[in-house]
């Protein structure tokens, strides 16, 4: 049997070990040679330089091109011999400490004596992975040159093409600096290398990247994204003496030498042991900080310092999105490891607005550090300790304790009455599963009244009208024998060129129990002839008489018990429900009388009409602003309505007289259209768009903001009746979880109650130590979306939607919220729904049957909620 | 929206990319963008800088630096500039700009990285907000402030807030007062009461004394931001409605507070 290597992709390779890193390619190449740089240091020498120097080359054909070279002093250079293929196989893939240069060239192979940890290739893949080789395929080179003690000069070169290659033997003495010195290195063809570089004076190393990526040029300028990681994982070695390091610039001669950060450089030096409760220092710019000294943990392990500072003057200065400055560092080996972020992992104790001035950094013992270096513990990129290994989780129990510590001595514990902590990721996702459930089906489901036509056309917009007379007009109730009269249905769509084909018309007879029993179905009995603007159908559907035993007649509605009941309309369109409206009639029974509190409640919605998908408006995209009225008295009522937008200087509407119809006590009051405005949005300072004949063109103050639309209705006599307000996101997104969620879930300290919803209705808010809450278990894996301390959250996030809904109707008489709630239901025809339906119409009639009533019924309806929750499925 | 902020350690810059748009790797691949932006606000900064130096009082040949004047100077800058026309700022919010507008100003960078250390002049030394909270929308106010400001002429926006920026934040933190049309109706209120009434209620509120917040105060019980009565802004009237209810709400309040002996 024979074997032949595989051409293994090295670019493919390189790429995934750099995608390793939390941080990205440059702290990796920030981390890597340095690392190696100390790793290698020549027995005598104080401490190891590293420079990394920027240059500029011209190729054959005239094009430009940058090298960085990463030179490293002090050092012992790449010596050791070459090993072949067979010797290391012979010697079960074991290097000896001192083969550098067959460690180097060689790819995921161990020394001896040696853990595995950072032989895995991470030191190439942080160079290769910036050169990009001009050609068709993604490729990366990079020389490597060394002087050793013996005055011997070598240069060796790896080629992922995307093969990987070595330059096999490499070029020795003279023959290695004359192509060091070469303007033109070949490289494959006509391709050449322009390095140009002298060769090394002193011992060491230089690795060269050629055809730096040009993106990267900019950040690996002195000053760059690059000096700045250097001097995260490095400041402590530079502080301590053993490192020096310096980028270069050639192009500019611009140099940089990386420097402590201020705050640890100016921190006072401590003489003798400090207490065990730690040593406080007054910092000169106002800030303070404490230090503590051998501090231990665990199984013999100790910490040997741990210092933490605040300073008000200290910004926040973070790269990534991991914590690297705002928190404490760990430090391995004078290394930066990783940082416990001031807001991920101490948010109980820092105030929000400290946690950008706070810094900490903690060393540990040796014999700690061996057995942090462990691989089980720290990974191979360096840059994180597995918080599932016992000694990490020691660290960072006794971290907190200083952490609280510090918080208490700065005054921050007690100060802050309510600090935001972190909500877990499945918190958040429960929480907006359960608002997508109830308010945003958001593509999940077909959502109520606006079917669209075609994938591309504009939203169809629905709306759906039932009337009927009651044998009394001020009330809804029938009696055994009487008849509903008139029964008349309106339903209308447009744009109605968007409609394809036509949809249906049912009329229903629903019980409490949300049992329904279809009277009469109307197929294809809307928009028939499509083409038109709007489509407007109506139906006389005569009077429907009730009747307690059966009835004979198909105008009969027989076997209808005393109670509760509703007739109702739908609309069907291919094959989804698209608008409902519905009459409530009480069969033999005395309907509840009209609210006292805001019987006349006012609704605004703002509608994209461009695209019914999203509720930002872009520029060019057309709003539709409907205002509406709901009069729950049985007179009619003559009112006024004001309406305005705060980006336009013309009222919509002032004192315009508005006449409203009454409701018969306990019918279900409609909402009356009236007033609709439709808009062209535009930006500001925009090339302005084509006019469309039948809407008028807004130019907005701001090119994005959040502005308002109000609305009033006043009596014959100037007294205010209702009041509502809805935002109108132009050119910026709702900014809360996802698109149509109203508000977000936050984590707090020191609130007392179970949960709150803020004035603006934006936030809900919880306390992490609610004692109920601390009693449930985390979820490790998301199984039923009622397990654990999501159902905390849903159990929340439900009482926290229904006063989202009612609290402005309550108080202002705005049923914007409300209607919303009713009006995006996922599916009214399942009957759990139809039950969280009646549930809904009986908020809306607030509190008229005493609070304690209107408390059971919230109740109810939270528990509905909670179980049309628990059987949704992703 | 790309922007270039630049940023100072030690005397060591550095600059990175923001953006508000969708990015697939890095905000780096527009660079270029926002380097071209970078160029266009060196001569901003260049021209309000000139204003300043004529607008500003100086004393022995320094220049008396008023807060109120750097804003209204940095924000009418911005607007004659047309900046928000250029291409990089299409369809963002504005506060990216101020990102990068401020820290340049304060470091004094131009595109090229050479130094203009007369820049730090235009950023109020005492909004430090920024500097700690880069992010945040909220930490620039003071050039929300100074771009709304610009729509005055700097002598009427001056005479309105007894050039205090303080006052003048005062106003724009509620938002039914930001009006064009209410600023103006203030002013030709103001002009029309005694030097006595007018030299109180130019001075800033602390603790104890209302001073500017009696204007404020009863305008925005007049006109509120939410709730009953916020239908109608100042901007909705006609201007003489206006101003009869601005005379009428403003000569209220100052009788309260004036011949109740509340005058300090």
């Amino acid at each position: 049997m024979q074997f032949a290597n595989t051409s293994t992709n090295m670019a493919q390779v390189v790429s995934s070990i750099i995608d390793g890193y939390r941080m990205g390619a440059l702290r990796a190449l920030a981390q890597e040679p340095v690392q190696n740089a100390l790793d290698a240091k020549r027995d005598g020498q104080r401490r190891v330089a590293v420079e990394y120097r920027l240059l500029r080359r011209e190729m054959p054909d005239g094009r430009g091109c940058y090298l960085l070279t990463v030179t490293d002093t002090g050092t012992t250079g790449l010596r050791g011999p070459l090993v072949s293929n067979e010797e290391l196989e012979r010697r079960d893939f074991k290097l000896r400490p001192e083969e550098n240069w067959a460690a180097f060239e060689g790819h995921g192979y161990t020394k001896e004596n040696e853990d595995a940890l950072g032989s895995r290739g991470q030191g190439k893949a942080a160079f290769l992975y910036h050169s990009h080789v001009p050609g068709k395929t993604r490729r990366m080179a990079m020389l490597y040159d060394t002087r050793l003690e013996g005055g011997e000069y070598r240069l060796g070169m790896r080629f992922a093409r995307p093969v990987d290659q070595i330059l096999t033997p490499p070029l020795y003495n003279d023959e290695a600096k004359a192509a060091i010195q070469n303007d033109a290195f070949p490289l494959e063809g006509d391709l050449a290398i322009p390095l140009g570089l002298k060769p090394l004076s002193d011992i060491g190393t230089r690795v060269i990247v050629p055809f730096l990526d040009e993106g990267a040029v900019g950040e690996i300028k002195p000053g760059g994204e690059l000096s700045r990681w250097l001097q995260r994982c490095w400041w402590r070695a530079i502080q301590l003496g053993g490192l020096h390091i310096r980028v270069v610039d050639d192009t500019t001669s611009q140099r940089q030498e990386i420097a402590v950060p201020d705050w640890w450089q100016n921190l006072p030096r401590s003489r003798g042991k400090p207490p065990t409760d730690g040593k406080w220092f007054d910092l000169l710019d106002g800030g303070r900080a404490c230090e503590w000294r051998n501090c231990h943990f665990g199984d013999k392990q100790k910490i040997h310092r741990l210092v933490l500072l605040h300073s008000e003057d200290l910004p926040e200065d973070e790269i990534s999105d991991q914590p690297e400055w705002s928190g404490i560092q760990l430090l391995r080996g004078k290394q930066w490891i990783e940082t416990y972020g001031a807001k991920e992992e101490y948010g109980d104790f820092i105030p929000a607005e400290k946690r950008g001035g706070f810094r900490g950094y903690v060393e540990f013992a040796e014999h700690t550090e061996r057995a942090l270096r462990h691989r089980e513990v720290e990974n191979s990129q360096h840059d994180y300790f597995n918080r599932r290994k016992k000694i990490i989780s020691n660290i960072r129990a006794l971290l907190k304790e200083r952490v609280r510590d510090f918080s208490h001595e700065m005054g921050w514990l007690e100060a802050a009455d309510t600090t935001q902590q972190a909500v877990s990721q499945r918190e958040k996702d429960t929480h907006m599963r359960f608002l997508e459930t109830f308010l945003n089906p958001n593509g999940r489901k077909p959502k109520t009244g606006t079917g669209k036509g075609e994938a591309d056309g504009e939203q169809l917009l629905w709306d759906l009208r039932l009337d009927l007379d009651y044998p009394d007009p001020k009330s809804a109730r029938v009696d055994w024998g009487q008849s509903i009269r008139r029964v008349y249905v309106e339903a209308g769509c447009e744009p109605g060129d968007e409609l394809m084909g036509s949809a249906d018309l049912i009329l229903e007879w629903v019980d409490d129990r949300s049992k329904s029993r279809t009277l009469l179905k109307k197929e294809a009995a809307i928009g028939t002839g499509w083409g038109e603007g709007r489509i407007q159908e109506q139906f006389e559907l005569g009077d429907w008489q009730i009747l307690r035993g059966k009835g004979n007649n198909k105008r009969q509605i027989g076997h209808a018990e005393k109670g509760e009941y509703q007739l109702r309309a739908r609309i069907e369109y291919r094959g989804e429900l698209v608008k409902r409206a519905a009459r409530t009639v009480y069969v033999q029974t005395e309907p509840p009388p009209p609210p006292e509190k805001n019987p006349i409640t006012l609704s605004i919605s703002v509608t994209n009409v461009t695209d019914g998908e999203k509720k930002r408006i872009d520029h060019g995209e057309v709003v539709q602003i409907d205002i509406f009225s709901r009069n729950r008295l049985p007179e009619a009522a003559a009112l006024n309505l004001t309406a305005t937008a705060d980006f336009e200087n013309q009222p919509y509407a002032r004192q315009m007289p508005i006449d409203l119809k009454g409701t018969a006590a306990g019918d279900t009051p409609s909402k009356k259209p009236i007033l609709t405005i439709r808009r062209q949005l535009l930006e500001p300072q925009r090339l302005s768009l084509s006019k469309r004949e039948d809407i008028a063109q807004v130019t907005m103050p701001e090119a994005s903001g959040i502005f308002s639309i109000r609305a009033e209705l006043h009596d014959g006599q100037g007294k205010l009746l209702a009041n509502a307000r809805q935002p109108l996101h132009f050119q910026r997104d709702p900014g809360r979880a996802k698109d149509r969620l109203p508000f977000v879930i936050e984590q707090v300290s020191g609130q007392k109650e179970m949960w709150k919803l803020n004035e603006e209705l934006s936030e809900l808010t919880y306390p992490g130590d609610y004692p109920l809450r601390k009693e449930l278990p985390d979820v490790k894996r998301q199984g039923r979306p009622l397990q654990g301390k999501n159902a905390f959250i849903a159990e929340i996030s439900a009482n926290g939607l229904l006063e989202w809904a009612l609290r402005p109707k309550l108080n202002d008489g705005d049923d914007s919220n409300y209607d919303q709630l009713l009006e995006t239901i996922s599916s009214p025809d399942d009957p759990e729904w139809e039950g969280y339906i009646r549930k809904l119409d009986n908020l809306g009639k607030g509190a008229e049957a005493g609070p304690l009533a209107f408390a059971e019924t919230c109740r109810e309806t939270v528990a509905i909620m909670l179980d049309i929750f628990s059987q949704e499925k992703d | 929206m790309p922007v270039l902020v630049w940023s100072d350690r030690d005397g060591a810059l550095a600059s990175s990319i923001r953006t508000g748009r969708r990015v697939s790797l890095s905000a780096e691949e527009f660079r270029p963008e926002a380097e071209d932006l970078d160029r266009a606000l060196d001569a901003l900064l260049d021209m309000a800088w000139h204003a300043l130096k004529v607008i500003t009082r100086h004393e022995n040949d320094k220049l008396q630096l008023n807060s109120f004047e750097q804003a209204w100077t940095l924000g009418r800058a911005v607007f004659v500039s047309g900046i928000l026309n250029h291409d990089a700022l299409q369809g963002e919010e504005r506060s990216l700009l101020w990102q990068a507008l401020t820290p340049k100003a304060w470091y004094g960078v131009r595109h090229d990285a050479s130094r203009e250390p007369h820049w730090k002049a235009l950023i109020p030394a005492r909004a430090k907000r920024w500097r700690s909270h880069a992010a945040e929308s909220t930490a620039y106010r003071f050039l929300d402030i100074g771009y709304w400001l610009r729509e005055q002429q700097l002598h009427n926006a001056g005479e309105v807030f007894g050039w205090y920026a303080s006052n003048a934040e005062d106003i724009y933190k509620r938002p039914s007062l930001r009006s064009f049309e209410l600023r103006q109706e203030i002013l030709h209120w103001l002009q029309r009461q005694s030097p006595e009434v007018r030299a109180e209620l130019a001075k800033p509120k602390v603790k104890g004394h209302l001073r500017f917040s009696i204007v404020s105060k009863a305008l925005l019980a007049r006109f509120p931001h939410r709730g009953p009565g916020s239908a109608l802004l100042p901007q909705h009237y006609p201007p003489d409605e206006l101003r009869a209810i601005v005379t009428a709400t403003l000569d209220a309040a100052r009788d309260e507070h004036f011949t109740a002996g509340k005058l300090r």
